[in-house]
């Protein structure tokens, strides 16, 4: 193999991982005695600048490389896999940005350690097409997670979702790796194009290969809040500190969705190997949609609101998942990249208006916003009403074109409970019933009156920036969506 | 061919109104002389750039079109883009000239009002939608702006909402229009289907140039009606609910309930105008089968007699020209309908200038008269208004195609073309001629002759509202003999062959504009209203008709006994249904309940994996199936959901092998 070209393709982690080293250096180095605060922000500060290197030097690679694969697709270099690698790097310097001003505990550079290493984790996870390494990648993400979960020692709750996060990962995490090997069993390697020709060359479906899937889409189940694997996640959002939830709910499901797409691609060329997991999905859909958005209704803390509203949406990208055309991916990737944002964003202001004044993220938190801060109320809404799916804003056109391609592609189901149309139905009347709790929250920042003696609402000037760019990110790529979903589908084809 | 892509600039005639809508938005609701002049400001460029399109349009009257793309959707392209023609130039140099001096006239009549600036931006955002529906060169994009100009007119006509009126009256427009917007709707996924493309014109390949032989061709009708003549009936659905054409014209006379400058530019000049200009741009598709084009032109004759009639019966100042603008909107269907796009909007264009004086006019009597609107109370306007009254008079005899002013060419040309090829609609047509002039005549000796019936002492308005009346004045007086003799006919469609001269109908409309005068001025002018109390001299004459009149026909009373009970008994249905369900969702609830307990009490040890499934069944008797419950914290019990799961998938995958 030649180092160079391995030096080259991975010059963007490299940047990520001296910044890792540069932050635990400088901090336990120079710091050690200086106030928490100043320790907090420097740290960020050079994570963030590792991370927006890194993102320069990945547009770099999309400018002047050629698309290439490095070591048997260890690591393929495609616009689309670069893409997402900036996106997530993108996500995780937004959330450092909006840890920089509280620090969970006095191991403030550990904290954004772990944060770069989950994004390194993802990153790879979004660039290999290597059995071997998806895992052990996923492995680094999971792990600096539950990590981060339980970082805010003086919290019995943080612990209590930490542990909680681990041992349900950990479960999960059988499931894949035995899912892994049943399907290495069948295909006999580890590369995934490999596995592909090797599966579309089989006669007959072995057993096997169905009990692989099974255990797999467990696994995976896990990672993207697919019901009825879901159930860390309330608990996991609500009491983890708000920017690692913000992470977990946008960079780690863009990576596990990614991740699904690439394991289910070799099994989903004939329709004969289609079937054995289409039914599967289209009942987790259907389980995360109603579950998701049923038990959003009665929420009145907004971070488990959102993670309740978080499985729903993976119900919404099952869909495009099951359709299985290029289209479907297309339009889940794009989903996911719009949740994703539009997410980051509501985890942001509620970062703003409830941890920052030590609250506990209860939905009168928010209220009076628009008469506290009119333009944090302002964002509020975007983020909230792109969640909801309402025109113009993104989250409407990701809907619109999810539900598109799933009806597109409808020919190619075979029967009736893997079809798209009941789910297309189910989802217009979840997204409908998503939208009462939605408003409610715009409700409780628009109408209601601040408390008595209402939380001041400081916000830096970088945390303007993020939260502004997030929100004219999804106002324009509503309006305008066609430059991005040309991009992921031009990226797909090839 | 003409590089079209220099004409992309025309984009930003609507940009500006938007621009300041939101500028203004943001501002502060105190600083009312930033809000006006960020508004006039807006509007102010677009007035510019609109007259240097119309220059270069009338220099080059070629149609140059901008297209680019939207969205891409599997293999449907959605695209945008805008269009220069003699029909989008000539209205947007009209509704951004009206348009500014009524924001002229705002920023005066409005002072007062503590909501200045919201005031603005409505009108701002009207203007954006209004400027952006004209130049729109695609069927979808036109109707975006369509559904941005009704969203601005409920919010304009409910400007008083604490008035209960006024909401009533929004709410009445918005949810009559919505009805028209539905058929447009509908039309324009036909048309999509049809064609595959929304644009108008787009290299030969748009809905209006090879589309329309598309649709003509297209094959089985549906219904015995063929998709040309279902595509342009829809689309003038949509067009009755906006422009008010009987019997969906019930919501504009209840417009006026907003504030006048809004009932000048929206409800008179330029918004109601626009189901005729989307009439107008899509004359191909009506022409195409003709079905459609009879249709227009006989709706629009039945809404001119008969809104003309209804003027009649009303005593309201305002009420009356609200009629009076749904008669002459009809009189433009009707020229549509029998002589293409050319005399509709001729008229279009002129009725603009003259009904927006008259709206403005008639504030100022308003203003100047404390807020009295009943024509029977006001009176003896002409001492104490002296230049109001002049502007009125300018206004009132363009209404009544008085010879030589722009009404009387404008309509002239209508009932020449009706005269042609339709004789029965000519007549309806000259019916509501006289009509005008009658319920014009009548206003005009209850509000300026005589002695004034009210309390108070009327006082004439400041410039700031007098300088717009006297210019659409001059515009009013002038406007039709310039365009006629400019040939504006030939300008607006250029394969408009003019009509031969009927010396017959010159002397039928000039008859019935004077004889309306004349008999108006007979039964109103000679008596001397004393009191407001007094009846009508037409009243004496017949009192079942004038009260049918004085009534708006009924019609009001007739959809509330019909459309409105139905709409009532479909809402209890559905509560009843909702009922039903409820008890049955709950049976269902409670049937699940009891199986479960069943399972959990009898079944636990026939099954296999006990300790899985009892502790669903646990879990889902203690829940009573509400998802939430099931989150109870317990790591233990969250584990089993993952066994659980895995177990359901399992069989699942089980299933789907055979």
């Amino acid at each position: 193999m030649n180092y160079s070209i391995l030096l080259t393709a991975l010059l963007p982690e490299l940047f990520v991982v001296l910044s890792l080293f540069a932050a635990l250096g400088v901090d336990y180095g120079l710091l050690r005695h200086h106030p928490l605060p100043t320790r907090s922000r420097i740290a960020a500060s050079i994570a963030c600048i590792g991370l927006v290197i890194g993102i320069a030097v990945i547009i770099g690679q999309m400018l002047w490389f050629a698309p290439r694969s490095l070591g048997q697709d260890q690591i393929v270099l495609t616009s689309l896999t670069l893409g997402a690698k900036a996106l997530l790097f993108g996500l995780a310097t937004v959330v450092c940005i909006l840890s920089a001003d509280q620090a969970p505990n006095t191991h403030v550079s550990e904290y954004y350690a772990l944060i770069l290493l989950s994004t390194l984790g993802a990153g790879f996870l979004v660039c290999t097409e290597n059995l071997l390494l998806i895992f052990v990648a996923l492995e680094l993400v999971s792990l600096s997670l539950y990590a981060l979960t339980a970082f805010n020692k003086s919290s019995r709750a943080s612990a209590e979702a930490g542990l909680k996060y681990f041992t349900f990962g950990a479960v999960s995490s059988a499931f894949l790796l035995f899912g892994l090997s049943y399907f290495y069993g069948v295909v006999q390697t580890l590369n995934l194009h490999d596995a592909t020709l090797a599966i579309t060359s089989l006669e007959a479906i072995p057993p096997l290969l169905r009990v692989a899937i099974l255990l797999i889409l467990v696994g995976l189940g896990f990672k993207i809040a697919m019901a009825p694997f879901h159930f860390w996640v309330p608990d996991v959002y609500q009491s983890a500190p708000t920017p690692v939830a913000a992470w977990i709910a946008s960079g780690s499901k863009v990576a596990g969705f990614f991740v699904l797409i690439k394991i289910l691609q070799p099994v989903a060329i004939t329709p004969s190997t289609k079937a054995i997991w289409m039914g599967g999905v289209a009942l987790g859909a259907a389980l995360s949609l109603l579950i998701g958005n049923l038990g959003a209704l009665r929420q009145s803390n907004l971070k488990r609101l959102l993670a309740y509203s978080a499985v729903g949406h993976a119900g919404y990208m099952l869909i495009g998942v099951l359709s299985g055309t290029v289209e479907g991916m297309a339009a889940v990737i794009f989903y996911v990249v719009i949740y994703a944002l539009a997410n980051l964003g509501a985890f942001g202001v509620i970062n703003l208006v409830s941890d920052r004044n030590g609250l506990t993220a209860d939905i009168q938190d928010i209220a009076g916003c628009w008469k506290r801060s009119p333009l944090l109320a302002l964002l509020t809404a975007v983020f909230f009403l792109s969640l909801a799916g309402i025109p113009p804003l993104a989250g409407f056109i990701g809907k619109f074109y999810l539900f598109f391609s799933a009806i597109e592609a409808q020919p190619t189901i075979a029967k009736w409970y893997e079809g798209a149309y009941w789910l297309v139905g189910l989802a217009l009347l979840m997204s409908a019933v998503s939208l009462y709790y939605y408003l409610r929250v715009l409700k409780v920042s628009f109408v209601s009156d601040p408390a008595a003696t209402p939380a001041p609402i400081r916000v830096t000037s970088a945390e303007w920036i993020c939260l502004g760019l997030l929100a004219l990110l999804l106002i324009t790529s509503g309006l305008f969506p066609d430059p991005i979903i040309h991009f992921i589908r031009c990226s797909l084809v090839g | 061919m003409p590089d079209n892509s220099c004409i992309l600039w025309i984009a930003a005639i609507p940009l500006c109104p938007l621009i300041a809508a939101a500028v203004i938005a943001l501002i502060k609701p105190s600083w009312k002389r930033a809000a006006v002049g960020a508004g006039l400001l807006g509007l102010g460029i677009s007035l510019v750039l609109s007259l240097y399109a119309l220059k270069l349009n009338i220099e080059n009257p070629a149609t140059r079109f901008y297209n680019f793309q939207w969205m891409q959707l599997g293999g449907a392209s959605v695209d945008f883009g805008v269009v220069l023609d003699p029909l989008s130039a000539s209205m947007v140099a009209m509704v951004t000239f009206i348009g500014f001096l009524i924001f002229f006239y705002s920023g005066n009549y409005m002072a007062e009002d503590p909501d200045q600036t919201r005031f603005f931006c409505y009108l701002s955002l009207f203007a954006a939608g209004m400027l952006g529906l004209i130049i729109a060169n695609s069927l979808l994009l036109l109707f975006m702006c369509w559904e941005i100009v009704g969203l601005a007119s409920y919010l304009l006509i409910g400007f008083w909402y604490k008035k209960p009126s006024a909401a009533a009256a929004a709410k009445k427009a918005f949810i009559t229009t919505r009805i028209g917007d539905l058929g447009l709707f509908i039309g324009l996924l036909w048309a999509f289907k049809e064609t595959g493309t929304l644009l108008f014109y787009n290299n030969g390949t748009g809905l209006l140039e090879s589309g329309v032989t598309t649709i003509a061709t297209a094959g089985e009708p549906l219904f015995g009606i063929s998709a040309a003549a279902g595509i342009s009936t829809l689309i003038f659905i949509g067009a009755v609910g906006k422009s008010g054409q009987f019997p969906l014209h019930v919501w504009l006379p209840d417009a006026m309930e907003g504030p006048t400058p809004v009932s000048a530019l929206i409800h008179a000049a330029t918004m109601v105008a626009a189901g005729v200009f989307l009439v107008a741009r899509t004359i191909i598709l009506f022409q195409a089968d003709t079905v459609s084009l009879t249709i227009v032109a006989w709706v629009g004759g039945i809404t001119a007699l008969f809104a003309g009639l209804i003027a009649i019966g009303q005593n309201d100042l305002k009420r009356i020209l609200a009629y009076s603008t749904v008669s002459q909107l009809g009189m433009m269907m009707l020229g549509l309908g029998v002589g293409g796009t050319a005399p509709g909007m001729f008229h279009l264009l002129s009725h603009a200038f003259f009904k927006a004086l008259l709206f403005l006019g008639a504030g100022s009597i308003i203003h100047g008269c404390h807020g009295e609107q009943d024509i029977r109370k006001l009176g003896g306007v002409l001492k104490s208004m002296p230049i109001t009254t002049a502007c009125y008079l300018c206004g009132a005899a363009a209404l009544c195609a008085f010879p030589l002013t722009s009404g009387f060419f404008s309509k002239d040309e209508i009932l020449l073309c009706a005269w042609n090829s339709n004789r029965p609609l000519f007549f309806v047509g000259a019916a509501a001629a006289f009509c005008t002039s009658f319920y014009m005549m009548r206003q005009i000796c209850y509000v300026f002759f005589g002695k004034t019936r009210s309390h108070g002492h009327p006082h004439e308005s400041p410039w700031q509202i007098t300088a717009p009346l006297t210019i659409l004045a001059l515009f009013a007086l002038a406007f039709g003999g310039i365009a006629k003799h400019f040939e504006i006919a030939t300008y607006l469609d250029s394969e408009f062959t003019a009509p031969h001269h009927s010396l017959t109908v010159t002397v039928v409309s000039l008859v019935v504009a004077l004889g309306g005068l004349l008999v108006g001025f007979w039964v109103y002018g000679f008596r001397r209203t004393l009191s407001a109390t007094e009846p009508d001299a037409m009243e004496k004459v017949s009192r079942p008709a004038y009260r049918f009149l004085e009534n708006r026909g009924y019609l009001d009373e007739l959809y509330a006994a019909t459309v409105g009970a139905l709409w009532k008994w479909l809402a209890f249905a559905a509560e009843m249904v909702d009922a039903f369900l409820l008890v049955f969702s709950e049976l269902i609830v409670l049937g699940v309940r009891q199986l479960s307990n069943l399972f959990a009490f009898r079944g636990d040890r026939l099954l296999i994996d006990q300790w899985s499934f009892d502790g669903f069944c646990q879990t889902l008797r203690n829940t009573s199936f509400v998802t939430t419950r099931a989150q109870n914290g317990y790591l233990t019990n969250y584990l089993r959901f993952i066994a659980l799961g895995a177990v359901l998938l399992g069989v699942l995958f089980w299933w789907s092998a055979f």
